[in-house]
């Protein structure tokens, strides 16, 4: 049987890049909050994780979370097999604050 | 004296449960923590029908799965401390989300009341919520509309709970979800086994247990591993594999699925959401500063004024920071080395000439980058930035580029190095580089200087417009470069769309202001006092060094035969067609790969700090402290009151724009005053450059091969041979935009 948690999972298998809530509700024709709890349900599996350094701009800043310059980008998720591609923070660039 | 109920308000966190706790406790709580852990645990009494109530509010949690502190807190309360009633506290904006744990709590059998609060937000925001039927749905539980914030509701809730804390409601249904049949089969087996075990039975809710059991949950597994359960554990371990086995999924995927399909359909029947969302002030203020048209021309006009403030409204400032510099501040440097035995040696040289005239010649644009990062930051607090990615995405896009390009192209107006590594926020490694090639025209903070120093000697007034050409251009070349490059280098596959959430608008806070230019500005002081004091030292070495002189003329050479000037002459014929031969600009465009701070800086050594400086100027007598001081207090005055007028003028200016309008500025100064307001760097200037030249130097300040610190970013992300490529690219791409900007103004008889 497949499942729509199986379906979601499949989703990112396709694709090469991370993915957003949005982007994956647009396909499946879930409810953005119902997605949000499935998404949930395989981090917590340790099969998705979330993109970091993608809240904000400058991957390498410590202060990325609370960066101002950049908008707020949607969280995106990304299988979590194979290495990640982690940055060493390090002190704050120029535009984040 | 009837008894004594506890009840519990648990739900998501942010769904209103500790204004609903607020509302039926008053005054009457106690904040503590939970045994063991650093959870805040609040409990109040109030007094419901008459009964005093003692109410506990749970943690924010998304589900009884354990999977966090806070979601074990709660299920552990609901399970072992059998409260009388749980009343769930669910969003109704948000229904779908909140609506999960609602169904783990009904499964483990809580006496639920179901408060839908925020029904107050829900409704303003159109949605149609059929409540009896929602109520219905999930088995008849007594279900209350709510808006806590306003007192909405409360009283029907606080009536709810007594009816479920008294057993008034009807016993407990057959069980509201059932799961896939394979499922359902190895749940009756633990059922059964859980039955026959009368101390877990009485514990634990039998199909609940059986449910957790076969979600492999490993905090309910230690528990009963701890109490000796191996063998119900042994059991549900085989069903796990059985099920896996024969339908390829495991039972916990199986069971959450079937959770949210329920969910799902609960939602369909009983929620309409509004067909378009309804429309916010700040969807109200996007429909214009993000229309697909006005977007481009709103953003466009912005950044005009932002750079109308940067170059005219800081201006009386920085000529008052600069007469600072050139006055008071070096005869104090001198008459302080006079007083110790020092005066008119070559440190005095090195001192004035070079640190003073080098790092001075810099910290007069502090006001200027202060009004640039007070206009970036106003942009940025109120969430403006985000929706000029955002209107250039839609350009970039029809470019054929990645939107996302432009995030770090925005970063790259601060300073280019964060930009180079802000680029790894794109997914493949050709949109990387690509962007990296493009971010290097975006213009930093350090060439301001240039734009400012040469608009106000050749512009006046008008200088804002050369700083904003110039900014338009840093963007126009950057695009061209990209939309060049992917149809050549980087012919791959198109870039998926970029999706973006626009943060409201928001008021930008003082204190939040503040932070951005402080951060900013201090970071420039400090690179300037640091990085630029050792490059003034070593372009006033050169500068001292006789060429074709004997070596006893050291620091008593016209800067143009010493070894420096000897240098740079050899270059400076390769900048004749962009109208610009004279050593001393080759001399700046050189020093200018270390730091583009350092453009300015190095003019400022060759033209001021050669010339008369002021300590040899005084004829007349030496003002005395007193005399400085006065003059500065006066100065400063009169600073402000120019800055005032200037920042009113940038309305009419603005207006101005609009070809039949003609707004009269604001002129606070007498008629035949004149102000001093050129610097002796701009009147150097002015001899050494025909205003076209001047505009083909700044062109090629902008373009050039970027500074050291970004040369080696570059090399770090991309390699030697990527940045070898760059850095002679942009020098070309540089050098021909002078020489056609140059040519093109003789053409056009504009020399
Ligand atoms: N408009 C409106 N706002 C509400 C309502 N109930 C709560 N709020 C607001 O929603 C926000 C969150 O409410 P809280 O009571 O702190 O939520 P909570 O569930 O206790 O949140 P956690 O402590 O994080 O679990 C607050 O700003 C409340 O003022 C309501 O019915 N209508």
């Amino acid at each position: 049987m497949t499942t729509t948690l199986r379906q979601v999972l499949n989703i990112f298998e396709e694709s090469a890049h991370p993915l957003s809530l949005a982007e994956i509700a647009r396909d499946l024709g879930v409810e953005a909050g119902v997605l949000e709890g499935m998404l949930q349900y395989w981090v917590h599996r340790g099969r998705l994780r979330e993109v970091s350094g993608d809240a904000a701009i400058c991957p390498m800043c410590s202060k990325r979370e609370s960066c101002a310059i950049m908008p707020d980008m949607p969280r995106r998720y990304e299988l979590a097999t194979g290495s990640r591609n982690e940055l060493p923070l390090s002190p704050n660039c120029l535009c984040c604050k | 004296m009837p008894k004594h109920y506890t009840i519990a308000l648990a739900g998501n966190p942010n769904a209103g449960k500790s204004t609903i706790f607020n509302a039926l406790t008053g005054s009457h709580q106690h904040v503590g923590n939970w045994p063991g852990k650093t959870v805040e645990k609040k409990q109040g009494l109030a007094h419901i029908g008459g009964r005093e109530v003692a109410i506990v509010d749970l943690p924010g949690a998304y589900s009884l799965t354990a999977y966090s502190v806070e979601e074990t807190i709660t299920r552990d309360f609901i399970v072992h401390e059998h409260p009388d009633a749980v009343v769930a506290v669910v969003d109704a904006t948000n229904l779908e989300r909140n609506l999960y744990m609602v169904l783990q709590m009904i499964e483990l059998g809580a006496p639920l009341v179901l408060a839908v609060n925020m029904i107050d937000v829900a409704r303003s925001q159109h949605f149609q919520i059929d409540l009896s039927e929602l109520a219905r749905r999930l088995g008849g539980i007594p279900l209350v509309a709510t808006a806590a914030r306003q007192g909405i509701g409360l009283a029907e809730l606080q009536d709810a709970i007594l009816h479920v804390s008294n057993r008034e409601c009807p016993a407990p249904c057959p069980p509201l979800l059932t799961y896939p049949e394979p499922v359902e089969a190895a749940i009756a087996d633990l059922v059964a086994r859980i039955e026959a075990d009368a101390g877990l039975a009485g514990r634990y809710p039998a199909r609940w247990l059986a449910i957790k059991l076969l979600e492999n949950e490993a905090d309910m597994i230690d528990r009963l591993k701890a109490t000796g359960h191996t063998a119900l554990l042994e059991a549900a371990r085989r069903h796990i594999a059985r099920i896996l086995a024969a339908h390829g999924e495991d039972p916990e995927t199986l069971i959450v699925d079937q959770r949210y399909a329920f969910i799902s359909q609960v939602f369909r029947a009983t929620v309409v959401r509004p067909a378009e969302k309804t429309r916010t002030p700040s969807d109200r203020i996007d429909a214009v500063l993000t229309h697909r048209w006005l977007g481009l021309p709103v953003f466009l006009l912005l950044m005009w004024i932002v750079f109308q403030v940067v170059a005219n409204v800081s201006a009386p400032m920085l000529n008052l920071v600069d007469s600072l510099v050139a006055g008071p501040l070096s005869r104090w440097v001198a008459a302080l080395l006079g007083a110790v035995g020092m005066g008119g040696t070559w440190l005095e040289s090195l001192l004035i000439d070079g640190v003073l005239a080098g790092v001075g010649g810099m910290l007069v644009f502090v006001p200027v980058l202060f009004f640039l990062y007070l206009a970036i930051a106003l942009l940025e607090d109120s969430g403006y930035m985000a929706r000029a990615a955002f209107v250039m995405d839609r350009f970039m896009h029809m470019l054929g580029l990645h939107g996302k390009s432009f995030l770090p192209l925005l970063v790259g107006f601060g300073c280019n190095v964060p930009a180079i590594y802000a680029t790894r926020t794109l997914e493949h490694q050709d949109d990387r580089r690509l962007t990296a090639f493009m971010t290097t025209f975006m213009s930093c903070g350090a060439r301001l200087p240039v734009y400012v120093i040469f608009g106000s000697a050749f512009f006046g007034a008008a200088s804002g417009h050369l700083i904003f050409a110039m900014y338009m251009l840093g963007i126009t070349i950057a695009i061209l470069t990209g939309f060049l490059l992917k149809r050549t280098l980087f012919k791959n596959k198109p870039t998926p769309p970029f999706v973006m959430e626009l943060p409201p608008y928001r008021l930008p806070t003082l204190q939040s202001v503040w932070l951005h230019i402080w951060e900013r500005t201090s970071k420039f002081i400090r690179g300037v006092t640091t990085t630029l004091a050792a490059a003034s030292v070593v372009v006033w070495l050169l500068l001292a060094i006789p060429i074709g002189q004997p070596l006893d003329r050291f620091n008593q050479v016209a800067p143009s035969d010493s070894l420096f000037g000897a240098l740079c002459r050899g270059l400076a014929p390769a900048f004749a067609p962009a109208g610009f031969d004279r050593w001393e600009a080759t001399g700046a465009l050189v020093t200018g790969l270390a730091a583009k701070e350092v453009v300015v800086s190095t003019l400022s050594q060759i033209y001021v700090g050669a010339s008369d400086s002021p300590v040899q100027a005084a004829d007349e007598p030496a003002p005395t402290l007193l005399d400085d001081l006065g003059a500065i207090v006066r100065e400063l005055g009169h600073a402000a009151l120019m800055t005032g007028q200037e920042l009113v003028n940038i309305v009419p200016r603005t207006l101005n724009l609009i070809p039949v309008l003609h707004v009269p500025e604001l002129n606070l100064l007498p008629e035949h005053a004149s102000i001093e307001n050129d610097t002796a760097l701009e009147a150097a200037l002015r001899g050494a450059f025909t205003p076209l030249a001047a505009v083909a130097f700044n062109v090629f300040v902008l373009l050039y091969t970027p500074c050291m610190a970004t040369v080696a970013a570059m090399r770090q992300e991309f390699g030697l041979r990527w940045t070898l490529f760059h850095a002679a690219y942009t020098l070309g791409v540089a050098w021909l935009a002078a020489v056609l900007v140059y040519q093109g103004g003789l053409l056009l008889g504009l020399g």
